[in-house]
This record gives C-alpha cells, structure tokens and sequence, in this order.
C-alpha cells in the first residue's frame, strides 16, 4: 500500500503528470493517424527515455502512450472508416455509418466514455490482481516459467488472425533471431557465421525499430495513394445522457470485463478483446441486426473492450514478466533497457516500478478522457497529416535512433534488415506479433529450460510431475490440437465450396 | 486469378529462402562444442528451433504448391473477374511500390554515409529528408519550398539534440 501511494504521489507532482500528459496527447495523435500505431510510437521513444534522468518517468511516458494510442484509434475509426489502430476495427463498424447519418459527436463521445470506462475496469482488475498474482507467480520454478512462455507463444500464434502455422513460424522465427552472439549460460560465441559485429547480438530495439517502423512505413508509402473521405469532427452530442448510461450499462461492464480477461493471456492484444466483446455483445442484443449500421452498442462494446485490454494486459507483465500484448513487449524490453528486470520480484525488490505503471494507468485514462472531450475536434484535423512530411521524419528519427543506443552504426543496419524482413513477413501475412514476442521469450525460454534441466540432471519428468508445468502444457497442447482442428475444418469447408 | 498464382510463388519463395536459412543456421551449429557443464550446451536449442522453423516452411512450401496448382487449374470466377474490374476502376489508387524501393535505397545511403562518417549530420540528415520528401512528393514546383524548409528545420534541430543534448557521436 505504501509503495502504490508513493508511486501515485509521485505521479501527481507536475513533471511526472506533464510526462503523462505528453503521453497521452501524443499516443491518441499517433492512434488517430491510419497506419501509426502504439507500438510505433512507443518503439521509437524508448530510445529517448534513456536521456529523462528517472527510469520511472520514463515508464509514465510509455504507458501514457499506450493507453492514448489505443484511445486515439476510434478517431479515424469513426470519421475515416478508416481503423487508426488495429484495436479499433470494430468501431469502423458502428462509428463510421452513425457520423455518416450526422451524428459524428454522439459517436466520438460513445467511444471516448465507453474506452474510459473500459480501462477504469480494467485497472480495478490490475491493482487487485497484480499483488497477489505476483506472490503466487513467486512460487514458480524454472519449468513453470518455460512452460508458460510456450503457452505465451501458442496463445498468440492460435489467436492472431490468419493461419497457425504462421503464427508460429513467426514467434520461431523470432527466436531464432534472438540467438546469435555469446550465449549467456556457456560464454561460447555462436550464430555470428563469422561477423565480429554479430558477436553482441542483435539489440531489442533495432529490431523492434525495424520490425514495427521501418515495415510499417514502407507499407505505408505503398499504399499512400489510396482516396479517403474524411467526415468533420463535431462537438454535438458528445456527452452521455443519464439514459445512455442506464442502457449501456450492462454492455459497458460486460465488454470491459471480456477485455480484461482477454488482455490478461499471454499475447493477446486489444484487436481480438474488440473483436470478442462486440460479438459478444451481438449475441446478447435484442436487436443483433442492428449491429454494423452505426448502433450505439456496438461502438460501446468494441472501445470499452479494447480500452480494457490495456489494464488486462498490464497484469501478466508486472507479476511475471511475460508481455500481455505487443505494446507490452516493447514495455518489457523498455524495462530491461532500463535495467529493471520484470516479475514477481519487482514487487519486493523494487515496488514502486510496478506501481508506477499501475497508478500511471488509472491516472492516463482520466487524462485520455479528458484530452480526447476537449480536443477531438482539433486532433481529428492532423489524422490527414500529408504522408509525405511524416514518413520521412518517422524514418530518420528511426535510423538516428537505432544509431543512439550504443553510438553503432551496426544497430542502424540492423533496424534496417528487419525492417525488410517485417515487410516480407506481413506480406505473405505472417504476423509480426509472434515474431517479437518470440524474439523477447526466447532468452527467459531458454535459461529457464536450461536451469530446470539441471537441477533435475537432465530429466525433463518435472516438466510433466509439476502441477502447474504440466497444467501450462497441457493449455498449450489443447490450444494446439483446438486451432489446427479448427483450422483443418476450414480448408476443409472451402474446399467443399470451390467444389460445390 | 493471376494475382493468386503470384501471391503463391511469393511465398513460396520466402519460405524456400527461410528454409535455406535455417538450413544454413542448423549446419553452423554443429561445430559446437557439447558443453560438459550443464545437458544442453550451445548449440542444442539453435537446433531444435531451427527443425521446428523448417518443418513449418516445408509445409507451408506444400500449401503454397497446392494453392498455385488449384488456382492454375480453377476457370476464372466472377469473383475474380469483379476484382479486376474493381482494380481499374477509377476510384482504385496506384500502390506505390517504387516510391517505397526508392525510399529504402535511401536510407541504405543514409545508412551508408552514417557507418563511414562521409558527411556531417547537420548536412546528411537534412539532405536525407529533403531527398525522401521529393521522392514522395514528386519533384512539384510548389512542394520543393516546403520541403526544404522542413527537412532543414527538423534534420538541423534533430541534429543538434541528438548530439548537444543526448550526447551521441554523431558524425
């Protein structure tokens, strides 16, 4: 309790709130402009975080950033039909037809409260889970710590979008990648085919810059020709009524609950909490055949649940170590960058660091909330910032980036050769949220594995004796054998059709 | 249809060079020494990774053969003819891959000149965003004046934070 209102104290003093605040109104920017993303902001900031003096100032940039880049997606979501972040896809559905009928205000305001009320859930669920998981999580052994990083990367490699095996070809993929250099248990240099430069490894962060800048702004120069429409932005209507609140009430608390808990597995980020809660909410509406005409519900279920995702997601991060999502990679490399290593630990050896990212998370929606009422009308007018202006900046802050991590020019090749590789990936839609995670589980994977292996002498029994291991695995197996079913009665189902 | 038969050659190639990639790594571990210290050694998870990796692009080689094959043979639907009239249509815009290859051949040059230190930054990274800007741009009489004075103000700044301020050595 000290320690939560030390860093909540904290926070509240005026540089830390003005972190928070250039978090969130940079987040909800970058959110709102198709093709920017979270994660890119994020990646890109992190290098600069090493220059702010205090590590915990650092971590309120970043999870401000995060909580507004979500936010900041139903923007374009409503008024571009365009998803400024993946999360938002759902609201496209509702916001884009209701701001097509007139009512833009009444649709922004939906979302903005409902993502609101969605990431205060969700962090009640954060502050009263995260203690006591994390004492729970203290009782883990190096199995269980294995075992749960294979369930992190079947979970995301089933639950992404697309087929399985790339999923996790992708998450392999990344930890291959992460291999090269000394390895940590012998000191023996290997993968390095000879370059001296390889010896260090590939860092975090040039992949990272790679993999989620550099592709994403080639993707974005291709595509940079494509007409939009964009619908005014409108302050009418943007407040809730009593009434909107009474009807909405059972879907507020429903959708931001699905969230939660789909942000808390391993892996999974706020596109498939959306995606979950606004079927969810389909099914349990009298009115289901209203859904994708531009219905307040649906617009409610899909930001209450993508907002929510966040506090969720925060949870298996500050207990375990193990990202909840993509932007919460980025946040675990962040930590490590800064010296912090991430777990149950962190809440005896140094506690304000999770509560930091507990209180800033709270304190960040209240600020989303407030930004996203107030300026909406103004933001909504940079989502059609000339592509022209901003990809080259994004580009070189990138390059230039990289280069300041360790003054190496290597780490600039580096950022650039993933990011070819992040292209060709999504191109032939292999998911890059596997691959990251991958490349971010694969040292704890390997150290846990090789620490189990020895104080078993080489047995790997314990894997199969130990109740909670063997309750991991047998999650990652079912969720294996689940998604190649489901993904062999699929094809199987097509090929009928194409038959037919 | 063609568009399928391409998109399934693409992959078919990237998976084959991640096979010889992971072909290559698996052969680059077998001069590792076995450790004598703990059961696994160095070169034990590389190569079990590695198996899993090319287990997953062999099948993947196999899907991308079935779905060339099965779009070679399907007669053409009205699907994909709707799709092809679609990409003509006016309201259809022109994806950008040059602009994009241009881009990146850019920034392997920026790269370039930042690994031997050929230029100062203060020239090289405005010139870099003056050059990515016209690229994307077009050279248009009426866009070069603002991008001039961009890239100047946000290479020069950047520049000089980076070097005064973080304290990179920048060239």
């Amino acid at each position: 309790m000290d320690a939560f209102l030390s860093a909540t104290g904290h926070i509240l003093t005026p540089i830390p709130l003005l972190w928070c605040f250039l978090g969130v109104t940079l987040g909800i920017i970058v959110g709102a402009i198709p093709g920017l993303s979270g994660s890119m902001l994020i990646t890109m900031t992190v290098p600069l975080t090493f220059f702010m003096g205090s590590s915990y100032d650092a971590l309120i940039l970043l999870i401000a950033m995060y909580v507004g880049s979500i936010s900041g997606g139903l923007i374009s979501a409503t008024l571009l039909r365009m998803p400024g972040t993946p999360a938002a896809i759902m609201t496209t559905l509702d916001g884009y037809p209701m701001a097509q009928r007139g009512q833009v205000g009444r649709a922004l305001g939906l979302g903005i409260t409902a993502s609101f009320v969605g990431g205060v859930i969700s962090w009640v669920f954060l502050i009263a889970l995260s203690p006591t998981l994390a004492v729970w999580a203290t009782y883990f052994g190096p199995w269980e710590y294995f075992t749960l990083v294979l369930m992190a990367l079947v979970l995301i490699a089933s639950l992404t979008q697309g087929s399985m095996i790339k999923g996790l070809l992708a998450g392999f993929l990344g930890m291959l990648a992460s291999m090269p250099g000394v390895d940590p248990s012998t000191g023996m240099l290997r993968l390095t085919f000879g370059f001296n430069s390889w010896a260090g490894g590939f860092n975090l962060l040039p992949v990272l810059l790679g993999v989620f800048v550099v592709s994403q702004v080639l993707k974005y120069i291709i595509d940079a020709e494509r007409p939009v429409t964009r619908i005014a932005a409108s302050n009418k209507g943007m407040f809730m009524t009593l009434a909107d609140w009474k009807r909405q009430a059972t879907n507020l608390i429903r959708s931001s609950v699905i969230g939660t808990w789909i942000g808390i597995l391993p892996g999974i980020g706020a596109s498939i909490g959306s995606i979950c809660a606004y079927t969810a909410a389909k099914n349990m509406s009298k009115t289901p055949e209203k859904f994708g005409t531009g219905f307040d519900d649906g617009i409610v279920a899909s930001e209450a649940a993508n907002n929510a995702t966040i506090g969720g997601a925060l949870v298996p991060l500050v207990t375990m170590g193990i990202p909840g999502s993509v932007i919460d990679a980025i946040l675990i490399g962040a930590l490590l960058m800064h010296n912090l290593q991430p777990g149950p630990l962190l809440f005896v050896t140094d506690p304000e660091v999770p509560y930091t990212i507990i209180s800033t998370h709270l304190i960040a929606n209240f600020m989303m909330l407030a930004v996203m009422l107030v300026s909406v009308k103004w933001i909504s007018k940079l989502i059609l910032v000339p592509t022209a202006y901003l990809m080259p900046v994004i580009l070189m802050f990138c390059l230039v980036g990289a280069y300041s991590l360790q003054n190496q020019p290597f780490d600039v090749w580096v950022t650039l050769a993933f990011g070819v590789l992040g292209f060709v990936l999504e191109k032939i839609k292999v998911p890059l949220a596997p691959f990251v995670i991958g490349f971010i589980l694969a040292g704890l994977a390997e150290a846990e594995l090789r620490s189990g292996l020895m104080a078993s002498a080489g047995s790997i029994e314990p894997l199969f004796t130990r109740p909670i291991s063997a309750s991991f695995l047998a999650v990652s197996l079912f969720m294996l054998v689940w998604s190649f079913w489901g993904e062999w009665r699929r094809s199987r189902t097509q090929a009928g059709g194409a038959a037919a | 249809m063609s568009d399928k038969i391409t998109t399934a050659r693409f992959e078919l190639f990237v998976y084959a060079v991640l096979l010889c990639i992971v072909t290559a790594i698996f052969w680059s571990t077998l001069d590792l020494p076995t450790s004598t210290r703990e059961p696994l050694g160095s070169a034990s998870i590389p190569q079990i990774v590695s198996v899993i990796v090319a287990i997953f692009c062999i099948i993947l080689i196999l899907r991308s053969l079935r779905a060339q094959r099965a779009a070679a043979a399907a007669p053409a639907t009205e699907a994909d003819a709707l799709q092809s009239v679609e990409a003509k249509a006016p309201s259809a815009y022109r994806r950008r891959t040059d602009k994009a290859a241009i881009c990146f051949g850019l920034a392997l040059v920026f790269a370039f000149a930042l690994d031997q230190r050929l230029v100062n930054a203060a020239i090289l990274t405005p010139a870099f965003l003056l050059a990515l800007m016209l690229v994307l741009q077009g050279f248009r009489p009426r866009s070069i004046l603002p991008s001039v004075v961009i890239a100047l103000l946000v290479g020069i700044t950047t520049t000089y934070v980076f070097k005064h301020f973080f304290y990179i050595d920048l060239p």
